[in-house]
């Protein structure tokens, strides 16, 4: 009898060992090569280092005899050359389904599909969604050498701002502008139109915010209309708060009391709230070359994307833990898609945008550390690396960049959204501050007025 | 003379033979990886994880058998405690505990695929949980 029992024992064990093992998800792991034949053909990895940097960087390698043969080869060698680099997957981690969508797409799922954007440019690529932003920081903490890290993250840019006094040994850097936040952020007020002349601060307002990105654009806004971040108090109750800072989508049961009336959101400020990848500054450094052909794949993932999006949206519905169809599609209407000049201009490398991904991470820094969140200093300069960037779009570099700011139609009907008391003595400086206020909000007319006897420049809704 | 097997015993004794297998290989690759922490070394990581392998069961099965008379054994006992004990680790190791132990187990697969032991190595990813991937072969676009 006992020895019955013992075997159904032994039975369940090996049942149980099996299928653990066989039903577990499995990441691509990029094997090593062997020593012996690494040692054997060591020309052949330096020669084809050379021609891998060049082709890369855009610089035509010098051809001896065909053409076609001369492309095959240097292509074949700038693969070996990446994956002897990095020896593995490039690991990526989002906090969100939209924010991964383009990669996800490029990737053909969670990993390299075959045929894929990112398996034509000869590297490999592991997509992870995770719930929080804390996750992603503990990702990017053990690195994409850990089975359970992360290279590069993907997060809207004040959140890798609040992050960044944790992440600083790392010396996280932004590499890349995966898309805009586009009405995800919405600013309540207590009564309409309390931004719609400039605040005189009496004291300090209560604000309660459901995140770090809705948080920037409360403070942001207050900031503009008069009401610095030092004299706002972020937190406590909703019904006892002049202004909430809410992100969609929308709660529906919001206590009766708290701010109801919608002031701007980011659809009106689609330039305020980059979503941005970032990665330590060792990966960038070490692995400029496999960042740039992440980006190309990726730049190929995100038109495919908004070129049919229904599309993409059933296909990212299909990874596990994802969203169904239509709460993605609804989602995925909160980020504006970037194309190439655009990000450019965003990183500095083209254009004189004044709400470069630089400015506003300065300008968020100062808002979070004057409302208390941040306590040390901004970085001396702001951490953005341009060279993956202009090492996948070297056409895209020093040109005069994206859609200059031409005067925009008003409407009758125009409400002023935000009002920004113009108190610098010269004109220049007056429109120096209309200019950012029309950076930020690129699709609201923008005007210069005088109310009372003193000069304001005021934001109007969009056409 | 011994009486002929029913097909039950027959039957208990091929799941014991796999469960003491299976268990021996997860058991001898979870110390490989264990000693790889300490040494690259392929020998030393072999020749300690195979000791352990063999070492583990073999005091186990030394405490199961009766300390006076070892013959008056349930037959069987020698067999049932090595594939528990080899079982319990590769299931403590590999099955339950993988989420911890990947990084050792991807890593001990590395070694295995530098030495050029290719069928080890794709046999130790899977029980990693990777799925191992090939660089592209040169001129092969």
């Amino acid at each position: 009898m006992r020895g019955k029992v013992v075997f159904v024992v032994i039975a369940a064990m090996l049942l149980v060992l099996v299928w653990l093992v066989g039903t577990r998800s499995r990441d691509p792991h990029v094997m090593p090569a062997p020593r012996a034949e690494e040692a054997a053909a060591p020309s052949a990895s330096q020669q084809a280092t050379a021609p891998a940097d060049s082709a890369v960087g855009g610089q035509a390698p010098a051809e001896a005899g065909s053409v076609a043969n001369a492309e095959k080869d240097d292509a074949a060698a700038a693969t070996d050359a990446r994956v002897a680099a990095l020896g593995r997957a490039v690991r990526v981690v989002a906090p969100s389904w939209e924010l991964a969508a383009a990669l996800l797409v490029a990737n053909g799922g969670r990993m390299t599909a075959d045929g894929s954007a990112v398996r034509a440019t000869g590297i490999e690529a592991t997509v992870d969604v995770v719930a929080a932003e804390r996750d992603v920081e503990a990702r990017l903490a053990r690195g994409g050498g850990d089975a359970d890290g992360a290279d590069v993250a993907v997060v809207p840019l004040p959140d890798f701002v609040a992050s960044y006094e944790r992440l600083r040994a790392l010396e996280p850097q932004v590499f890349h502008v995966a898309g805009w936040s586009h009405g995800r952020e919405v600013l309540l007020g207590a009564r309409d139109g309390m931004l719609a002349k400039p605040i005189a601060p009496a004291g300090d307002v209560a604000v309660v915010a459901a995140d770090t990105s809705s948080e920037v654009l409360a403070l942001f806004a207050l900031d503009e209309a008069g009401q610095p971040p030092t004299k706002v108090r972020l937190g406590g109750d909703p019904q006892n708060a002049a202004y909430a800072a809410v992100v969609r989508p929308l709660s529906g049961d919001r206590p009766t009391g708290a701010p109801a009336k919608v002031l701007l959101s980011t659809a009106e400020a689609s330039q305020l709230v980059p979503f941005v990848a970032v990665a330590a500054r060792g990966f960038v450094e070490a692995h400029r070359d496999a960042l740039a052909s992440l980006l190309k794949a990726w730049s190929r993932g995100s038109t495919a994307l908004f070129d049919d999006v229904p599309s993409a949206a059933r296909r990212i519905a299909g990874e596990p833990g994802a969203p169904e169809p239509a709460a993605l599609l609804e989602r995925l209407g909160w980020v504006s898609p970037v194309h190439p000049i655009d990000v450019a201009v965003a990183l500095g490398l083209s254009g004189s945008g004044t709400a470069t991904v630089g400015a506003l991470f300065a300008l968020d820094w100062r808002l979070l550390r004057d409302a208390g969140v941040l306590t040390s200093p901004a970085p001396s300069t702001p951490p953005v690396a341009k060279e993956p960037f202009a090492a996948a779009f070297p056409e895209t570099t020093g040109g005069e960049g994206g859609a200059a700011n031409t005067p925009r139609a008003t409407t009758p009907d125009a409400r002023v959204l935000l009002a920004r008391r113009a108190d610098k003595p010269d004109a220049q400086a007056t429109n120096d501050d209309a200019a950012w206020l029309s950076s930020v909000f690129p699709t609201c007319p923008v005007r210069v007025a005088t109310r009372a006897g003193a000069t304001v420049i005021e934001v109007l809704s969009p056409p | 003379m011994a009486a002929r097997a029913t097909g039950f015993e027959i039957a208990q004794r091929a799941v014991k033979g796999v469960a003491i297998a299976a268990g021996a290989l997860c058991t001898f690759v979870a110390f490989s990886s264990v000693v790889g922490l300490a040494t690259g070394n392929g020998w030393a990581r072999g020749i300690v994880g195979l000791l352990l392998t063999l070492a583990l069961p073999a005091v186990v099965v030394d405490r199961s058998l009766p300390k006076n008379d070892p013959k008056k054994a349930r037959p069987g006992l020698v067999a049932d405690a090595t594939a528990i004990v080899l079982l319990g680790v590769a299931l403590v190791f590999v099955g339950f505990g993988q989420p911890l132990t990947r990084p050792l187990l991807v890593h001990e697969g590395d070694r295995y695929a530098e030495d050029g032991h290719d069928v080890l190595a794709h046999v130790v990813y899977f029980l990693a949980g990777v799925r191992p991937v090939d660089a592209p072969p040169k001129g092969d676009h």
